[in-house]
């Protein structure tokens, strides 16, 4: 219906669609955003080439048309009655095809409280009695076909929620809940940014939101909430990693579900070895990247909160890195 | 010297001696030998062209060698000036920096170009890097060689000299150093205005436009993958596969993000002599380290990296585009 553009690339693609592309609708809530756009687009190409016609004509024009263009009437014409109506009807246009994004909530959607930290997310599922049932991180698993209510919060500054492919973009502001609805139409992973400057590393503060057919996300969420933790993997490195996370001080402020790290001041790690990203949507995970990020963060994402680890050695990163790999 | 680069030029008096032992691979593909032979009137569409350029690459095939050093790769500038009535070819030679004390860079020096260049002579060539001196502080030190003469003066003076003439001026097989500047053919007067060749009577005009040089061969500035050559793998390829796995989590990569500290930097990659301080740096080597280096270097702090094994080639060839000049 309208030019299918992206803003796609390999690379994004493979961060989990970070940067994220936009005008590349993937849900009910974006088609309209996307629509809207290609016509002000349209409407504005069709405005400017009206203006240069114009100009051409006061410039290169016969004296009869110059005298025609500056005349009274074409002022009321092209500067009172034209922008009026184009204006209005694009008014009550654009509010009857996104009204839908502003419809009341039903209440008896999937709800998730996201929390703008800077710069990063704290994401809880709700239940049904608005009580936290699981702490994630930077990743948002959604059923696909239905829409998930988002409450968005800050702890600190002004953040905004954005992922372009399933919704507006919507503030988080300090103090105020603000409800915003996001779809999925088919499974996929959709990347999202913060679109409000935020300070330091703001650009360097992604999500991904991740879309399971309803009945991979129904199984998801049950083990994940059951609490019951998979049996770690044999690795030699594994009993080491556990417990430089303790003593190296990691738990101070990350929390591990199940085990005794129960910091709250930054990401929660529980299940950091299913995350397609690293640092807030910004690095594909694997064992390299988080090598990286834990031993000097601070080269990767200057500002945030993490302190370089210098100290560690290659083996006390390596061992760290299969930690956090084994927490699914 | 031009960005800090070593130039060595040299010049090459018979066309054919030179296209005899390299073909350059032209734009149209086509042989020096054939260009360096169309001002002898092999052509007609060269010979009334009054200007004509083309780029392209030493495919050398018998092994033309400049102060041991093989041509293949480099870069040529072919240039046709002006009417094909003498010819003066310039071999250029841009090689990377020299570093003092450095021995392991290949060496541009015109030693062997008196093999191909027919009558003219070379007494003694060489740059100071051959005695191991920092060229790059160094300007001065640029060695120019310039040889000019048309194939028919060459078969002239032959023919003199079988005839008991006297040998060539000097002019012709001397060598000057650094500031040798000479314009364009100068020496070129090998047809004096007047002459009468196979009923061809130079006209002033003509005789001033055979003062041009007729065709210049420069090859210049070795080609940055030259130490390393892997022409199956694909550098930008290489460079996307490395964003995508986040090498720049660690290492310092020119055009690849973040640009983390734990690693070393890589930004001069291409002149480092070993891998993680034990490997030797060969492309095969480092296109298997970068996807397993415990097993090449147990201990590494480089995890094994998800690589296929041809991204592992494309991001050996990136890094070998890394500081190789």
């Amino acid at each position: 219906m309208w030019p299918r553009i992206s803003t796609r690339s390999a690379v994004g693609d493979a961060l989990g669609g970070w940067p994220p592309p936009v005008l590349d609708p993937a849900g009910p809530y974006a088609d309209p955003l996307a629509m809207l756009s290609w016509v002000l687009f349209a409407i504005a190409a069709l405005v400017l080439l009206v203006v240069v016609a114009a100009l051409w004509v006061a410039l290169f024009g016969s004296a009869r048309r110059k005298g025609r263009l500056g005349g009274t009437r074409a002022i009321w014409i092209g500067g009172v009655a034209f922008p009026a109506v184009v204006l209005s009807a694009l008014l009550v246009w654009g509010l009857s095809l996104t009204g839908s994004l502003t419809a009341p909530i039903r209440g008896d959607e999937m709800r998730v409280k996201v929390t703008g930290e800077m710069w990063w997310w704290r994401i809880a599922y709700l239940g049904r009695d608005g009580q936290a049932v699981l702490h994630d991180a930077n990743e948002l698993h959604i059923p696909v076909g239905q829409p998930v209510v988002l409450e968005l919060e800050s702890a600190d500054v002004i953040h905004s929620f954005w992922v372009p492919r399933l919704s507006g973009k919507l503030d988080m502001i300090p103090g105020r809940t603000n409800m915003m609805r996001i779809q999925a139409d088919e499974p996929g992973v959709f990347g999202g940014q913060c679109a409000e400057y935020c300070g330091g590393p703001h650009a360097l503060m992604g999500f991904v939101v991740v879309a399971h057919e309803p009945e991979d996300f129904a199984r998801l969420m049950a083990a994940r909430t059951a609490g019951a933790r998979p049996p770690l993997p044999a690795h030699p490195d594994l009993a080491r990693g556990a417990q430089l996370f303790q003593t190296a001080g990691c738990a101070a402020c990350h929390r591990i579900a199940g085990t005794g790290a129960n910091g709250i001041a930054g990401p929660d790690l529980s299940f950091l070895g299913t995350r397609q990203t690293l640092g807030a949507g910004i690095l594909p995970n694997n064992r390299g990247t988080l090598m990286g990020w834990i031993g000097n963060s601070q080269a990767i994402k200057p500002g945030n909160r993490m302190p370089p680890y210098s100290m560690l050695s290659s083996d006390d990163l390596r061992a760290l890195a299969v930690y956090l790999e084994a927490q699914r | 010297m031009v960005g800090g680069r070593l130039r060595a030029q040299s010049g090459i008096g018979r066309p054919d001696a030179f296209a005899a032992k390299a073909v350059a691979n032209c734009a149209r593909l086509q042989p020096a030998c054939r260009i360096a032979g169309n001002p002898q009137g092999r052509s007609r569409a060269l010979r009334h062209r009054t200007r004509l350029k083309r780029h392209g690459r030493v495919v050398c095939r018998d092994g033309l060698t400049i102060g041991g050093r093989q041509l293949a790769g480099y870069v040529l500038h072919l240039g046709v000036l002006a009417q094909a009535r003498c010819i003066a070819l310039h071999l250029t030679i841009e090689v990377p920096k020299f570093q003092a004390r450095e021995t392991r860079r290949p060496c541009a020096v015109a030693e062997s170009v008196e093999t191909m260049a027919g009558e003219a002579r070379i007494d003694r060539t060489g740059v100071a890097a051959a005695q191991r001196d920092d060229l790059s502080r160094r300007p001065e030190a640029i060695v120019r060689h310039r040889f000019h003469g048309t194939a028919r003066y060459q078969r002239r003076r032959k023919d003199e000299r079988r005839d008991g003439a006297p040998p060539p001026s000097s002019r012709f097989g001397g060598h000057d150093r650094g500031t040798y500047r000479g314009t364009h053919g100068s020496d070129c007067t090998a047809l004096a205005p007047g002459v009468r060749e196979k009923g061809f009577i130079l006209s002033p005009w003509r005789s001033f436009a055979a003062l041009l040089p007729m065709l210049s061969i420069a090859a210049c500035e070795a080609p940055p993958v030259d130490r390393h050559p892997m022409p199956q793998a694909d550098p930008e390829r290489g460079r996307l596969a490395m964003n995508r796995t986040g090498c720049g989590s660690c290492h310092r990569i020119p055009g690849v993000w973040p640009e983390g500290s734990v690693g070393p930097s890589l930004e001069a990659f291409a002149q480092q002599t070993l891998i993680a301080g034990r490997l030797p740096n060969r492309a095969d080597v480092l296109a298997e380290f970068v996807r397993d280096a415990p097993r090449y270097v147990p201990g590494t702090g480089m995890p094994a990296m998800p690589l296929t094994e041809e991204e592992a080639r494309d991001v050996a060839a990136y890094l070998y585009t890394l500081g190789g000049r």
